[in-house]
C-alpha cells in the first residue's frame, strides 16, 4: 500500500469529477464480467422458476401452469399427514448429517496424511486409485455391495474368522443407517479430497520453511500452519454441505433398502418415489423440494453469518 | 519440503504409507472385480463366481463395444460436451469470481452472491426448465446439454474463495500500474490459481462426463445420446422396485460381463484426465516468492 | 405386482421364445381360435407339445398341406422377412402414398440398430414405406422403463403430443382419457377393421378392450401384452437331483417342503428354494406367489368375492396360512436367505450358479437363466411342475395381465391416419394368422443367418423391430397359441427336406430349450384354472395416487417382518386394520366403482 500511495501522490491531483469517472470506468469491468452468469441465471434457473407454483397446486401435465387447480398448502399437508413422515424425516436428516460429518472428516484425515507424503509417484498414484469409485454409480457399486454384505458375504466371512458374529448389514435396522453412511464415505471420499488437497497445495512453503527453523515438530507445523492455511476451505466445505442435509443419497438408498429395513432407511426421497410413481405427482416433489430449498438456505445463511461474526470469515 | 529425520517422525511416515496404501487398495478393489467381470464368460458372471480373478478369460466384450456403431457415438457427443462445457464452465465460473472476491466493492455485489446461492437450493421443476430450452430451440443439439448448466455456482464459490486467499497487494500494485481488471484477472490472478482451476476443470469434467439425466430429457431421440446416456438406457438402468418388469431387459441386463466391460471403457477416459491436472496438487505454487 | 407391468413382449429369449407359443395346448381357449386361420380344428390338448423334434426329422409321413406349401423359395426369395416363416402367401396390404404419422418410440432397453439406421432411418422404417406407403416418424423415442416416463410426463406437460400413441397405457393413458385428447375411433375400426382383427376383440375374455373404451367408444387398439398368460409362475426343478435322491417331483406344500429340505441338505446348499422378495410376493423369476396360491389368495390382486364385488388380495384371510407356511420355511432356511434385498434378475445368480434345485418361475424359463446353469453344471435337468396343491388341493398363481399396454390416436388426427394403421393391423394379423412360427417377419442377417443351408441364430434385432422392441406397434394376435400348436405338430411331421432352414432349426432344437419351453407351456394351459386373475384393470384410483405408497410401504413391511420372523403372523390383522382405516377402504369403493362401471 506504501507503493500506491507514493505513486498517486507524485502525479498532479486529478479533479474529483475525473476520478469518479476513472472510478466508474474502473468498475466497468467488474460487471462485465458478470454478465454472463447473469444470463446463465436468469435463462435456465431463474426464468423457469416459476415451476414452484406448482407445489401449491394440483399439477396436472395435460392443464399445464395455468389451468391446473389450486390447492393451497394442500401438498404439504398431505407430505405431513403421512403417518410415518417424522420417521422418514429423522432417517433422512440423521443419514444425511452422518455422511457429511464422517465425509468431511473423512476426506479432510486422507488429504493430510496425503500432503505428508513425500515420494511424488507415490501420492499420485494414491490419490488415483482413491477416487476410482467415485465413477461408479450406485446401480453398480450398490449391486457389489448386495454381495460383499450379505450373509456368506466377504465381509462377514472376514468377521466370522476372527469370532466376531454375522452382520445382517442391509436387513437389519439398526445397522443400516450406518452401513449407508459408511459405503456412502467409502465411495466418495477421495474424491471429497481433491478441494482439500488444492487447498494444502496453495499454502505458502515459506511459512513451514519458518516453522521448521523455529523448531516446530511435524505435528506442530500440521497444527499451526497446515489447518490454519486450509481453514477457510474447511468453513466453505462445511457450510456448503449444509444445503445437503435433506439429501441423504437417493440412488443409493433405492438400490440398497428393503422392506426390513423401511423403519430405518426410509427417507422423504424414496417416499416421494413411489409416490410419483403411481400417479406422476409433480405437485408432491415440487413441494418437497421447496421445502428442502427453504431449509438449506436457513442453515446455509445461518452458519455464513456465524462464521462472519464468531471467527471473521467471509466464506463468500 | 523439509527434511525432518526424528525417530516419531520416520515411524509416522511408515504407518501413513501403509495406511494409505490399504486405503488405495481398498478403493481399487471394486474395480479390479469389474475388471475381472469383463473378462469373463457370461455363464459365470451371472452365477457371481467372479471374484479379484476372470473365469473362462474372454475379450470379446471389448470388442464388440468397439465394434458397437451407437457406442461410439455416444462416446464422441461426450467428448465434444466435456470439451465444450468444461471450456465455457471454466470461463464463467472465472469471470464471475473474480468481481464477487474482490474486497471493492460495487453495487449488486453481495446481491449477486445470494443469487448464485438462491439459485443453487431452488429449482423450478424439470418441466418449467425444459419449456425454457425448448423456446430457445436448443432440443436435440449438443448445446442445450452445454448451455443449461453453463454457470455452475458451486464451483463459482470455490473459485471465489481461492481468489480470495491471494493477497489482496497483488492486484492494488497492479491497479496503479495501469492495469485494468482483466489485467490483473488474466495475467495475475489465474496464473496464480492453477491448484484451484484444476480442481474446477476436474469437476466440470467430471459433472459433463457423468451427468446422463439431462440428456433424455432434452434429446428426443437417443441417437444424440452421451455415452453415460446411453449406458444408463442400455445396460445400467435401475434395477429396483417396480418400475422394470421386462424380463427380457433383465436377461440383457444380466450379461453383467458386457456391462462391466462398458464401465470400464467409460470410466478410463475420465480417470485419465487427472493424472495431467494433478501435477498442480502434487508439486504446488510458490506463492511465496510472488509476495516476497 | 406383475399386473402393473405395460410392456412385455416375448420376443426375447431369443429363438427359445420366439418358440414357445408354438407348442401350446388348445383347451384353454378354442373358441377363439380365428376362422381364417388354415387349420382351425382344434384338437384335444395332447402331449403332441413334449414330442421330441429329433422324432419329427425322421417322420416321413406326408406333411399336411399347409408345410408343404412352404417350400419357401417358390414363394419369397432369398432375404425376403417373410421367407421362413409364412406358410402361405397373405393378401397384400393396403398401400397409400407416402403417408407420415408421427408416433412415440418406447424403445426396449436392449435395443440396437445395425450398421448406420437409426430410430429415424431403419430396415423397419424403410420395410414400412415400402410395403404399406407409411412412415411412422419419431415425435419422440426413449429407451427402456428407466427413462420413458420422464419422456412421457416432459411431452404431457409441454404438450408435445404425437398423432399416433404406442406403448400408451396406466395413468398416462388414464389422463389422456379424461382430458378429452384422444379420437374416438369406433366407426372408421367398424368399417376398417377385418373380421380377423375384430377377432381380437373377444379373446381372451374380452378384457383388453376395457381400458381404452369410454362410454361404449373404443379410442385406441390395445397390445395383448406378449400373449395369454405369459409369465404365470409354474415350478421348476432340478429332476438330475431328484432322480440322484429318489425323490418324485413334488405335488403338495409338503412335498416341496421335503424336496426342499432334501435338496439342502444332501447337495449341501444355502437354501431349499431361490426366492426374489424385494419386488413384492409375485414376480418373473423366483416367485412366492404360489404359496400363497395355495391357500387361494393373491397380495395384491383385486380379486372376484362371493357377492360379486372386488376385494384387495392381501386382505383375504389364507394370507395368513401362506405366511406361517413361508415363516417356517424361513425360520428352518429353506428359502434363500437373502431374498429380502434380492430382485427377480438378481434371483437368477441361484440359478445360474447352481446354488438352488428349485424356483418358481414362467415358462420361458429354458431360455433365461437356464442355459447358464446347464453351462455351469452340464449334469443340471430342469423340468417343469404344476404349482403345488395346498393342503385343502387348491392350487394358485398370479395370472399375468393380458391387457397391456395400447396404440391410441390425439383427438384432431387426420381420420385417413386413424385407418392406415388400422389397414397396417390387418395386414400384420393376416401375416401371423399364416405364420407357421407365429411370428412376425424377420430378417436373414440379422435375426438369422443363412450358411450352405445351415441355419443360425442371428443377431436378434430385427425380431425386435418387429415386434415392437423399438417402439413400432405392435399387435400380438392374442389367439396365436391355438394356431401355431397345429403348425408346430404339422412342422413336426414333416419331411425335413420341405422345411425351410429356419423351420429346420426349429424343430431339430439343438439347445432343448424348444422342446422344454414348449412342455412348460402345454402344462401351464393345461392348468388353467390355477390362475388367479387380477381384475383391476384400470388407471390408478385418486386415492390410489395419494395413499399408495403409503399402503404398499405397510404391506410390504408387514409381509417381510413376518416371513423373516420379525413379527408373529399375528401382525397380519394389525397391517389389514392399518390398510383399511388409511385409505384402503376408500381405495376399495373406488375400484368397485369402476368395476361395476366396466361390467
Amino acid at each position: 500500500m506504501g507503493v500506491a500511495k507514493a505513486t498517486s501522490s507524485s502525479i498532479a491531483k486529478p479533479s474529483a469529477k475525473a476520478v469518479r469517472s476513472w472510478r466508474v470506468k474502473r468498475k466497468l469491468p467488474l460487471y462485465l464480467m458478470l454478465v454472463p452468469a447473469l444470463i446463465g441465471l436468469v435463462l435456465f434457473h431463474y426464468y423457469p422458476m416459476y415451476g414452484i407454483v406448482i407445489a401449491f397446486q394440483k399439477y396436472e401435465p395435460l392443464l399445464g401452469f395455468q389451468k391446473s387447480p389450486w390447492v393451497g398448502f394442500y401438498q404439504f399437508e398431505l407430505l405431513f399427514s403421512q403417518p410415518d413422515i417424522w420417521e422418514m424425516l429423522r432417517n433422512t436428516v440423521t443419514i444425511a448429517v452422518g455422511k457429511i460429518t464422517f465425509g468431511q472428516v473423512a476426506s479432510l484425515v486422507f488429504a493430510l496424511l496425503l500432503h505428508e507424503v513425500r515420494i511424488p509417484w507415490f501420492k499420485r498414484t494414491i490419490q488415483s486409485l482413491s477416487y476410482v469409485l467415485h465413477f461408479l454409480s450406485w446401480v453398480i457399486f450398490g449391486g457389489m455391495l448386495l454381495d460383499v454384505l450379505a450373509s456368506q458375504g466377504i465381509i462377514n466371512n472376514a468377521l466370522a474368522a476372527i469370532g466376531l458374529a454375522r452382520l445382517a448389514f442391509l436387513t437389519n435396522a439398526s445397522v443400516f443407517q450406518p452401513t449407508m453412511i459408511f459405503s456412502e464415505v467409502w465411495k466418495e471420499f477421495g474424491f471429497g479430497a481433491v478441494i482439500f488437497l488444492a487447498a494444502l497445495t496453495g499454502i505458502d512453503p515459506t511459512l513451514y520453511e519458518a516453522a521448521a527453523v523455529d523448531g516446530a515438530s511435524r505435528w506442530k507445523r500440521m497444527l499451526h500452519v497446515t489447518l490454519p492455511g486450509i481453514a477457510p476451505t474447511i468453513v466453505l466445505m462445511v457450510t456448503l454441505s449444509l444445503g445437503g442435509v435433506l439429501n441423504a443419497g437417493f440412488e443409493q438408498i433405492l438400490v440398497l433398502y428393503n422392506p426390513a429395513v423401511y423403519a430405518t432407511g426410509d427417507i422423504i426421497d424414496t417416499y416421494v418415489y413411489r409416490a410419483g410413481l403411481l400417479g406422476l405427482q409433480f405437485s408432491l416433489g415440487a413441494a418437497v423440494g421447496l421445502l428442502k430449498g427453504i431449509i438449506s438456505l436457513v442453515l446455509i445463511a445461518l452458519s455464513y453469518y456465524l462464521a462472519d461474526r464468531i471467527a471473521n470469515y467471509r466464506i463468500f | 519440503m523439509i527434511q525432518d529425520r526424528t525417530i516419531g517422525s520416520k515411524v509416522f511416515d511408515g504407518f501413513n504409507y501403509v495406511i494409505l496404501v490399504f486405503l488405495g487398495l481398498f478403493c481399487v478393489l471394486p474395480f479390479i472385480h469389474l475388471l475381472a467381470i469383463s473378462v469373463s464368460d457370461r455363464a459365470s458372471t451371472l452365477a457371481n463366481l467372479v471374484t479379484f480373478w476372470p473365469i473362462n478369460f474372454t475379450s470379446l466384450n471389448y470388442q464388440k463395444i468397439l465394434e458397437d456403431l451407437a457406442f461410439r457415438r455416444a462416446f464422441l457427443v461426450s467428448l465434444v460436451r466435456v470439451i465444450l462445457g468444461t471450456s465455457i464452465n471454466l470461463l464463467i465460473v472465472i469471470l464471475t469470481a473474480y468481481p464477487l472476491s474482490l474486497a471493492e466493492g460495487f453495487i449488486g455485489k453481495s446481491f449477486f452472491k445470494w443469487i448464485l446461492i438462491f439459485a443453487m437450493l431452488f429449482s423450478g421443476g424439470l418441466i418449467p426448465w425444459y419449456l425454457a430450452i425448448r423456446s430457445l430451440g436448443l432440443i436435440n443439439s449438443i448445446w442445450a446439454l452445454i448451455l443449461p448448466g453453463m454457470v455452475q455456482m458451486w464451483n463459482i464459490i470455490i473459485m471465489l474463495n481461492f481468489f480470495r486467499s491471494l493477497p489482496a497487494e497483488l492486484g492494488e500494485a497492479a491497479t496503479v500500474d495501469g492495469a485494468s481488471h482483466w489485467d490483473i484477472l488474466f495475467r495475475i490472478y489465474v496464473p496464480l490459481s492453477l491448484p484451484a482451476l484444476a480442481t474446477v476443470t476436474l469437476f466440470a469434467a467430471v459433472g459433463h462426463w457423468n451427468s446422463w439425466f439431462d440428456a433424455l430429457v432434452v434429446m428426443r431421440t437417443p441417437d444424440n445420446y452421451p455415452l453415460q446416456a446411453y449406458l444408463q438406457t442400455t445396460v445400467l438402468a435401475r434395477m429396483t422396485q417396480n418400475l422394470i418388469r421386462d424380463p427380457e431387459a433383465f436377461a440383457k441386463l444380466s450379461e453383467r460381463s458386457m456391462r462391466a466391460a462398458q464401465i470400464i471403457i467409460a470410466t478410463i477416459p475420465i480417470l485419465m484426465v487427472y493424472p495431467f491436472l494433478q501435477r498442480y496438487f502434487v508439486h504446488g505454487l510458490t506463492l511465496g516468492s510472488v509476495k516476497g | 405386482m406383475k399386473a402393473l407391468k405395460t410392456k412385455i413382449s416375448r420376443r426375447a429369449f431369443l429363438h427359445g421364445a420366439a418358440l414357445t407359443t408354438a407348442g401350446l395346448a388348445v383347451a384353454a381357449c378354442t373358441s377363439a381360435t380365428p376362422t381364417a386361420a388354415p387349420t382351425s380344428a382344434p384338437k384335444p390338448a395332447e402331449p403332441s407339445a413334449t414330442t421330441a423334434p429329433t422324432q419329427a426329422a425322421e417322420a416321413t409321413t406326408a406333411p399336411t398341406e399347409a408345410v408343404a406349401s412352404s417350400s419357401a423359395d417358390s414363394m419369397f426369395p432369398k432375404g425376403d422377412p417373410r421367407r421362413w416363416l409364412l406358410d402361405r402367401p397373405v393378401p397384400a396390404p393396403k398401400k397409400y402414398d407416402n403417408l407420415v404419422i408421427t408416433q412415440n418410440y418406447d424403445m426396449n432397453q436392449g435395443i440396437k440398430f445395425n450398421g448406420n439406421d437409426t430410430i429415424s432411418d431403419n430396415v423397419m422404417s424403410r420395410y414400412l414405406k415400402e410395403e404399406i406407403g407409411v412412415y411412422y416418424e419419431p415425435k419422440w423415442a426413449c429407451k427402456g422403463s428407466e427413462t420413458c416416463p420422464t419422456a412421457w410426463s416432459t411431452a404431457m406437460a409441454a404438450d408435445d403430443l404425437p398423432e399416433f400413441f404406442t406403448w400408451l397405457g396406466g395413468v398416462n393413458l388414464g389422463k389422456l382419457l379424461d382430458a378429452d385428447r384422444l379420437e374416438d375411433i369406433t366407426d372408421i375400426w367398424e368399417t376398417t377393421a377385418s373380421d380377423l382383427t375384430k377377432k381380437n376383440k373377444e379373446y381372451p375374455t374380452g378384457q383388453i378392450y376395457v381400458p381404452i373404451t369410454k362410454g361404449g367408444r373404443i379410442y385406441g387398439i390395445p397390445f395383448s401384452n406378449g400373449g395369454y398368460a405369459a409369465h404365470d409362475s409354474l415350478l421348476w426343478v432340478r429332476q438330475d437331483w431328484l432322480d440322484e435322491l429318489g425323490l418324485k417331483m413334488p405335488d403338495t406344500l409338503d412335498d416341496l417342503y421335503n424336496v426342499a429340505k432334501a435338496f439342502k441338505e444332501k447337495k449341501q446348499l444355502t437354501m431349499g428354494i431361490s426366492a426374489a422378495g424385494s419386488e413384492g410376493m409375485a414376480t418373473w423369476n423366483s416367485s412366492l406367489d404360489p404359496f400363497f396360491g395355495a391357500f387361494g389368495v393373491m397380495p395384491t390382486y383385486w380379486v372376484k368375492t362371493g357377492d360379486g364385488k372386488l376385494a384387495y388380495g392381501s386382505t383375504l384371510p389364507g394370507n395368513t396360512d401362506a405366511l406361517t407356511v413361508l415363516a417356517n420355511w424361513f425360520k428352518e432356511g429353506l428359502i434363500e436367505p437373502e431374498f429380502v434385498t434380492k430382485g427377480a434378475a438378481k434371483a437368477a445368480e441361484n440359478l445360474a450358479g447352481n446354488k438352488a434345485g428349485m424356483y418358481f418361475a414362467p415358462s420361458w424359463s429354458p431360455g433365461w437363466p437356464l442355459p447358464d446353469s446347464k453351462k455351469n453344471d452340464p449334469k443340471a435337468d430342469w423340468v417343469s411342475g404344476r404349482v403345488p396343491a395346498g393342503p385343502t388341493g387348491q392350487r394358485g398363481r398370479a395370472a399375468f395381465q393380458v391387457a397391456g399396454s395400447t396404440c391410441a390416436f390425439l383427438k384432431g388426427i387426420d381420420p385417413i391416419k386413424i385407418e392406415a394403421v388400422i389397414n397396417h393391423l390387418n395386414w400384420i394379423y393376416d401375416m401371423q394368422a399364416a405364420s407357421v412360427i407365429g411370428s412376425h417377419v424377420k430378417v436373414e442377417g440379422i435375426d438369422y443367418v443363412e450358411e450352405n443351408g445351415e441355419v443360425k441364430a442371428g443377431i436378434g434385432t430385427t425380431a425386435e423391430f418387429y415386434e415392437g422392441g423399438a417402439g413400432y406397434p405392435t399387435w400380438y394376435y392374442p389367439a396365436m397359441e391355438q394356431m401355431t400348436d397345429e403348425k408346430m405338430n404339422q412342422l413336426l411331421k414333416a419331411d425335413p427336406k420341405t422345411l425351410n432352414p429356419y423351420l429346420l432349426y426349429t424343430v431339430n432344437d439343438p439347445d432343448g430349450i424348444s422342446t422344454k419351453t414348449r412342455a412348460a407351456n402345454s402344462l401351464k394351459f393345461q392348468t388353467m384354472d390355477d390362475q388367479i386373475v387380477n381384475q383391476f384393470i384400470g388407471a390408478p384410483t385418486a386415492t390410489m395416487t395419494e395413499a399408495g405408497a403409503r399402503l404398499e410401504k405397510i404391506e410390504r413391511e408387514a409381509y417381510i417382518k413376518i416371513i423373516t420372523g420379525g413379527a408373529p403372523v399375528s401382525d397380519w390383522e394389525k397391517f389389514v386394520a392399518d390398510w383399511k382405516s388409511q385409505g384402503g377402504d376408500k381405495i376399495t369403493e373406488e375400484i368397485n366403482a369402476w368395476w361395476l362401471s366396466h361390467q
